[in-house]
């Protein structure tokens, strides 16, 4: 019904060219509440990481809880910081082909990051 | 004489001239929040790829060395303190997302409260290991 009597151009308005862009906005706010929820393991994981020895510090960084925290937090960091990266170089890179380029070089930077960060905890858990 | 189209340009007002506009709580906490993140994410990189290279490597004692640097040391506790206070600054954006704390009051009081709060964490944090 809403739709019916709405002319073509008011439909086709606000929506862009790609038809969205605020799931940035909102995504950056997710990962941000996530990982504000998780402070708490984060201080005390790296608080026992940095009061132990190396032995000590690969045992803890070993308990499955703590390695599957770590990943989580990692990808849910770097995803956090690639909409950042972006947002900033939007802001203060007005050439269009750098900007483009940049943002592209930093997401494939962090999926391979991210990917290589993965395969590293789940190399932990057999060594 | 009359001016060019260029030069008439180049008179306009741009705003803000950030190199004589009056350093404010609002404004240093808001670049000083881009600043962390933006070296955030290179510290996230940096030790990312240290502990997979250091996994990768069957946890090889050389990779350890590193630490022993102090600028190595003093990286490492600036970039807690960015991290304490990304996240200071950042749950005051989130609370300003719902809606609240848009007064200049509000604003300047919870721009004192992360700053303070940033610096005891990052005390408490280095104290405590």
């Amino acid at each position: 019904m809403k739709g019916k009597y709405r002319s073509d151009l008011s439909k086709a308005r606000n929506l862009g060219a790609a038809s969205s862009g605020s799931h940035h906005w909102w995504h950056q706010r997710l990962t941000a509440i996530i990982i504000s929820l998780m402070i708490l393991w984060v201080i005390s994981f790296f608080g026992e990481i940095l009061k132990s020895n190396v032995t000590m510090a690969i045992s803890h960084l070993k308990k499955p809880f703590n390695l599957t925290m770590l990943l989580v937090l990692f990808l849910t960091v770097m995803y956090h910081a690639v909409l950042g990266m972006q947002v900033v170089i939007e802001d203060y890179m007005s050439c269009r082909t750098y900007r483009l380029v940049l943002i592209l070089a930093i997401q494939i930077f962090a999926i391979i990051t991210a990917a290589s960060f993965a395969l590293a905890t789940f190399y932990v858990m057999v060594l | 004489m009359q001016k060019s189209r260029e030069e008439i340009h180049q008179a306009r007002p741009i705003s803000p001239h950030l190199s004589i506009y009056k350093p404010q709580i609002s404004s240093v906490l808001s670049i000083g929040h881009r600043l962390s993140g933006i070296g955030l994410f290179f510290m996230l990189s940096a030790l990312g790829w240290w502990f997979i290279l250091w996994v990768f490597s069957k946890f090889d004692p050389v990779y350890l060395k590193v630490f022993d640097s102090f600028f190595v040391k003093f990286l490492l506790i600036l970039t807690s303190y960015g991290f304490f206070y990304h996240l200071c600054t950042g749950i005051r954006h989130l609370i300003w997302d719902t809606g609240c704390g848009f007064s200049i009051k509000a604003i300047n009081y919870s721009g004192w409260v992360a700053v303070i709060a940033s610096i005891l964490l990052t005390i408490i944090f280095w104290l405590s290991v």
